[in-house]
């Protein structure tokens, strides 16, 4: 019975000659892993914090029982017998009821002497290894690595490197396999004990204390877990072109490939590269606006553009597209004036962002070829817009003029009666006289307000006279769903729009691990390990929160896996993770 | 608007915005201010009588008559209370100004003796009882009470609502400014309340579960609230001073308390453009240009069981 302690409790003492190599739950915690973090959720420090519990631990049994093996000291084969007889089974948990307060009582004492005593012997345990199956490993503090003397075990598929011909193992891995019991670790040719080995491989230069506590915690139940390098991170534009699975799929038929799923909901910030495949996403997703942070242009007239510009694309190849031809096709007769020129100009220099602003558009003239205003005469272009080798005269262009069809259309009988139905009820607005009468159009807002106003009902002025009005007129709604879209005035915004220009300060955090789950141990590749289940980034339990911004840097440099926290508080793991998340909308009532 | 807090008192408006839309609270009642003098036991007993006044117990009934009387009282009026002297306490009672005597029943007792106590009934013989009907001299009004953002909203967003202080009505400016003196983060709650809102969910306060509103689908009487919401407001590059600045410690204890009651937290932040000025922001077109993003605050086990792993 213990007061009130939940406890990290060793579980089975390793068998001998086992070596935990196939992470699994059976043995792979095991004393080795107890012993460094206590059962009370004991702070592993290194020694010159000078926390007391840690000096007990210094001189623990295991240690000095490792010590002795190493100096020579072999068992005798009574002892091993007696190891690998040694009673299987985990103690109970707990004897008879918890008690919460001390009460001073003999009966208490005893039982917590009792449980402090059991606690002790299964720690003191040895592990017994076999001497033959101890991998051994040297560390090598230049490059801050561990390199195998002797052939790496079991453990080697998924965990270690080659480099220059010899295997290797990262600092966090090496210490989880000394706390297995899989290797052996020298240094300056004397092994060391596991104090001596979370002393020297854990430092600023490696690995810290508390990513390594997330590490072993993970390895321990099984997962997977490398170290994260940014740059193996396919980008959304790898992405979208499928580059990505190309990888990963050398062979492997059962991965399915995906058709782009990933753009439609990454990052609208993206530099616009100009390449043809933008023009295969959505209208939607293109009418939203792609800013530019370097061009000039409104964002009004770029929206409306752009919306242009997908509508048409790669496929219809319209004459919005370069100016040099718009002297060639001069047949359209929309929105050949000056200004809506400059608008599509401004979103076509949005779309070849490369090519951004060569052009000086204020000055390059767009002829208005509609039939309201008779412009039959073309001037030759400036010889800077056009593409080399390419010669353009004056054209007269009456000719094409002629071409369009601008005879009146013979209706045929259905649509003449049709039309005549709707003459009946349906009034053109120009049939209006009063409206006539208006010269421009704030004359003819002015008239409607006026006759909105001789309407029966009075509304409030307080409300309906003043520079803010209500977003939504009481008579005058049509559905709830209407009114919903009335007053929808707050833009949403995805987790990684922005995200693409925050990249300048990561110092404050940074993805540590990649962590694949334990089931896909069968088919790890350690050269090709595919896309993480998650991506860990590890932080003290008493911190802050990230703010938004943190965590949009890291959603960025993770793209589409998600990030989860590991918050450590003394040897305990919890993991928090922040998911973009968007409120459906609720209509129908 | 009084004392701060804007109240509704005409019943069928009360009605009327609490079935459409779950707005307010009645101040005495849990949420639909359905508050009534009625007994409920003596409700159930005459139920096959069929009426539709409130029903009192005498004791409840001589209750009403000593307020009324301690209210005359301390106002200085006879405390005589006579048919017409009635009239003249109703009507300083009442503050508005039509006012409807309100009659009650009352379950008296025809007995000879007059002071038993109702606890006696069984044991005397023959008790009639039966209901005397009576004027109210102490009426009771319950009002519904719009929090700041439930009023603004309904002025704002669906111009069906408009508040006077003293006698005079609010225009929307004025009530933008007035409510951030009251509140000092309305602008921020607002804004959360508002797009909520015009997602179709009902947003109501959300002080049970420590955060600023709880997000029920149709209304209350429908679900259970599914989201518990915290707004927040930030500048343009996602930083800012919050109001309520999480450690991890107090997150992961919101995030049980959440989770305990079957909800979801989800984090509101609600990003403005850096350029934007204080001028701008006082007035409520200023939503135009924020944005906002959600964030739900998930939990990963990760000890659970191979098979059973969940989706990040």
């Amino acid at each position: 019975m213990l007061l009130g302690h939940p406890g990290n409790r060793p579980h089975h003492p390793p068998l001998p000659g086992h070596r935990c190599h196939a992470p699994g739950r059976a043995c792979a915690q095991d004393a080795g892993g107890g012993l460094v973090c206590l059962s009370s959720k004991g702070t592993v420090l290194p020694p010159s914090a000078g926390s007391p519990l840690f000096r007990e631990q210094a001189v623990s049994p295991t240690s000095l029982a490792w010590r002795k093996r190493f100096c020579g000291l072999q068992r005798s084969p009574a002892e091993l017998l007696a190891v690998r007889t040694r009673d299987r089974k985990v103690p109970q948990r707990s004897h008879g009821q918890k008690d919460f307060v001390p009460d001073g009582s003999e009966e208490q004492a005893e039982r917590l002497r009792r449980c402090r005593e059991e606690h002790w012997q299964l720690l003191a345990e040895e592990r017994v290894e076999r001497l033959g199956s101890l991998v051994k490993a040297e560390w090598k503090p230049n490059e801050g690595l561990v390199e195998l003397k002797s052939p790496a075990g079991k453990f080697w598929h998924t965990m270690g490197f080659t480099d220059h011909g010899k295997q290797c193992l990262l600092p966090e891995e090496a210490l989880y396999l000394l706390e297995c019991g899989s290797i052996q670790l020298f240094y300056r040719n004397l092994p060391l004990s596991i104090q001596e080995a979370y002393e020297t491989l854990l430092s600023q230069s490696t690995v810290s204390l508390l990513q390594y506590q997330v590490f072993s915690h993970l390895k321990r139940l099984g997962y997977i877990v490398l170290r994260f390098h940014p740059s193996v991170v396919p980008s959304w534009y790898e992405r979208q072109l499928n580059l990505d699975s190309h990888c990963k799929s050398s062979g492997k038929h059962h991965r399915k490939r995906r058709r782009s799923s990933s753009p439609r909901v990454l990052d609208k910030k993206q530099k616009a590269l100009g390449d043809p495949l933008e023009a295969e996403e959505t209208l939607e997703k293109a009418s939203e606006g792609q800013r530019e942070p370097s061009h000039q242009a409104s964002d009004g007239s770029c929206l409306s553009g752009k919306s242009k510009e997908s509508d048409t694309g790669i496929e219809t190849g319209d004459s919005v597209q370069v100016p040099a031809e718009i002297t060639q096709h001069s047949a359209s007769p929309s929105q050949c004036q000056d200004k809506a020129g400059d608008s599509s100009n401004a979103a076509e220099e949005s779309y070849d962002g490369a090519l951004s602003s060569r052009w000086d558009f204020s000055r390059i003239i767009f002829p208005n070829m509609a039939s309201d205003h008779p412009c039959t005469f073309l001037p030759q272009p400036d010889k800077r817009l056009l593409p080399e080798n390419v010669a353009v005269q004056e054209v007269d262009a009456t000719r094409w003029r002629q071409l369009i069809n601008q005879k009146h259309e013979k209706l045929s009988q259905k649509e003449q009666e049709q039309r005549e139905r709707e003459s009946r009820y349906k009034n053109s607005i120009n049939a209006d006289k009063e409206v006539r009468h208006c010269s421009n159009w704030q004359e003819y807002k002015l008239l409607l307000k006026q006759r909105r106003q001789q309407r029966a009902w009075r509304r409030p002025a307080h409300l309906w006279d003043q520079a803010v009005t209500p977003l939504v007129k009481p008579d005058e709604v049509a559905s709830s769903a209407a009114v919903l879209q009335q007053i929808s005035v707050l833009q949403p915004s995805h987790i990684l729009d922005g995200a693409s220009w925050l990249q300048e300060d990561t110092k404050d955090m940074k993805i540590d691990f990649d962590v694949y789950q334990a089931d896909a141990v069968a088919t790890f590749k350690k050269n090709d390990p595919g896309k993480p289940y998650a991506r860990m980034c590890v932080r003290r339990f008493d911190e802050q929160i990230p703010s938004l911004r943190a965590v949009k840097q890291l959603a960025y440099q993770s793209q589409d896996v998600p990030v989860v926290f590991a918050l450590v508080d003394n040897g305990d793991v919890t993991f928090y993770s922040f998911k973009e998340f968007k409120l459906p909308v609720d209509v129908y009532h | 608007m009084l004392n701060n807090h804007v109240l509704v008192r005409s019943p069928e408006d009360m009605e009327q915005l609490y079935s459409q839309g779950y707005f307010g609270k009645g101040i005495l009642s849990r949420s639909r201010p359905e508050y009534s003098i009625s007994d409920p036991l003596l409700v159930g007993k005459w139920r096959d009588a069929q009426i539709n006044m409130p029903i009192l117990t005498s004791k409840k009934y001589h209750c009403h008559v000593e307020w009324a009387k301690s209210l005359m009282q301390e106002q200085g009026l006879d405390d005589n209370l006579e048919d017409n002297t009635e009239q003249q306490v109703s009507s300083k009672l009442a503050s508005s100004t039509e006012y409807v005597q309100e009659y009650v029943l009352v379950q008296e007792e025809e007995s000879s003796f007059c002071h038993d106590e109702a606890a006696n009934e069984q044991s005397n013989s023959i008790k009639k009882e039966k209901l005397v009907c009576r004027r109210n001299p102490f009426r009771i009004f319950e009002y519904l009470q719009l929090s700041l953002e439930e009023a603004f909203f309904l002025v704002y967003a669906l111009g069906c609502l408009s508040i006077y202080y003293g006698e005079e009505p609010l225009t929307i400016l004025e009530l933008w400014k007035m409510f951030s003196d009251v509140q000092p983060s309305f602008r921020t709650t607002y804004m959360t309340y508002h797009y909520f809102r015009s997602k179709g969910w009902v947003p109501k306060v959300g002080l049970k579960y420590g955060t600023d509103f709880l997000l029920y689908r149709k209304g209350p009487p429908f679900y259970h609230a599914s989201y518990s919401v915290m707004a927040e407001l930030v500048n343009d590059d996602f930083k800012g001073s919050l109001r309520r600045p999480f450690s991890w410690k107090s997150l992961s204890g919101l995030n049980r308390t959440t989770t305990n009651v079957s909800k979801e937290l989800i984090l509101c932040y609600l990003i403005r453009p850096s350029d934007m000025t204080e001028k701008e922001m006082s007035s409520p077109e200023c939503m135009k240009r924020i944005k906002v993003q959600e964030l739900i605050v998930n939990r990963w086990v990760s000890s659970r069981e191979r098979n059973e792993q969940d989706e990040l």
